[in-house]
């Protein structure tokens, strides 16, 4: 058997919002092919789109045009370029080993519960970017007390993800 | 979205980041004189007389009946559900076929969880995901869960889905979200 954890889950690609462009716009190319044709069968009246076009165009030759264009061409070709080649983003963090997964912005919610639940702790709000829990309390009386309540509190509650978040807290004293 | 339209996506968007860059670099290196040889101008006087030719027609046809085909195509498998509905089990043979509804299964793992201290609601489905078939179950719970209990829970229900569904392709993932705040019941006194 083969069974097993399934792959980690994965924000969507960069590239898909690109893909779906693409699409339509292919689509459009060729809707305007289809109707040429039709037009030329006479089934659609009014002059040919690509015959108008073909007459636009003119003998190119080196402009001032081309600095602001060439520019956009090359910034967003490079954006397509990392849109095409970038990974996708990953979004949860594992709970366990076994295909257990929760999201950072979950994370951030379990270490301000646990924040809250500390004695002395008023209020508290935390974020969670990739490995590391960033929490910041307003408590009263002795900060210091509070800071170690914290660190061993949520540390124990997240020891379970894999990797476990490093914890960054600032306790601020409420007067 | 299967592999396949995610590959044809960033073919897409490197074919198009390429060509972008060829021709803006293009463009700048022929403004400031940089290409050795390059002609004053382009010319592409064959374009309008191509229009006008007897086979123009047929061929912006073909092209454009081909592009709409392989536009939508590709659109909708942007849009199309990864859902798997019915599973083929083990003992299927010649003689009959037997088979699971798979989303029943999940979801009745995922219901069995909701027993679990902490676990508010659960939805559960098997999807296609990356080549591989998975039991996706979707967790809710509270913000004063245990997390090592729900984990425990949680790779023993997906264990006794593989013991149920008994296929040896079928993989597990069980995404837990936690609520904003703790549910609290009405209680009247």
């Amino acid at each position: 058997m083969n069974n097993g954890p399934a792959k980690r889950p994965v924000g969507a690609a960069a590239a898909a919002p690109v893909g779906v462009l693409a699409a339509v716009a292919t689509v459009a190319l060729g809707a305007v092919g289809v109707r040429d044709s039709l037009q030329a069968a006479g089934v659609v009246s009014g002059p040919s789109w690509t015959g108008w076009l073909a007459g636009k165009v003119e003998p190119v030759q080196p402009g001032d045009w081309m600095i602001p264009a060439g520019v956009i061409a090359v910034v967003a070709g490079l954006w397509f370029l990392v849109a095409a080649l970038r990974p996708r983003r990953v979004t949860h963090v594992a709970v366990g080993q076994d295909g257990v997964w929760i999201r950072r912005r979950d994370i951030a919610r379990l270490a301000a519960e646990s924040a809250e639940a500390v004695d002395s702790v008023i209020s508290a709000t935390a974020k969670s970017r990739r490995r590391t829990v960033r929490i910041t309390v307003r408590a009263t009386g002795d900060t210091d007390r509070v800071a170690t309540d914290l660190d061993t509190t949520i540390g124990q509650r997240l020891a379970v993800l894999s990797p476990p978040p490093r914890i960054r807290r600032r306790v601020v004293e409420e007067h | 979205m299967g592999r396949g339209v995610i590959v044809a996506d960033r073919v897409a968007a490197f074919v198009v980041g390429v060509g972008l860059i060829a021709a803006g670099a293009g463009a700048l290196a022929w403004r400031y004189d940089l290409i050795p040889d390059a002609p004053a101008r382009l010319r592409f006087s064959w374009l309008p007389d191509a229009t006008q030719t007897e086979w123009w027609p047929w061929a912006t046809g073909a092209a454009g009946v081909l592009l709409v085909l392989i536009g939508l195509t590709w659109l909708i498998r942007h849009f199309r559900s990864r859902g798997v509905g019915r599973l083929q089990l083990l003992g299927s043979d010649h003689t009959g076929r037997l088979t699971a509804d798979a989303n029943a299964a999940a979801t009745a793992a995922g219901h069995t969880l909701t027993r679990t201290a902490g676990v508010r609601s659960s939805t559960g489905r098997v999807v296609a995901d990356r080549g591989q078939l998975v039991a996706e179950l979707n967790l809710t719970i509270e913000p004063t869960a245990d997390l090592g209990t729900v984990q425990a829970a949680a790779e023993q229900a997906s264990h006794e889905l593989h013991r149920i569904v008994g296929r040896d392709d079928l993989h597990h993932r069980v995404q837990l979200h936690v609520a904003r705040h703790e549910e609290t019941s009405a209680r009247v006194r």
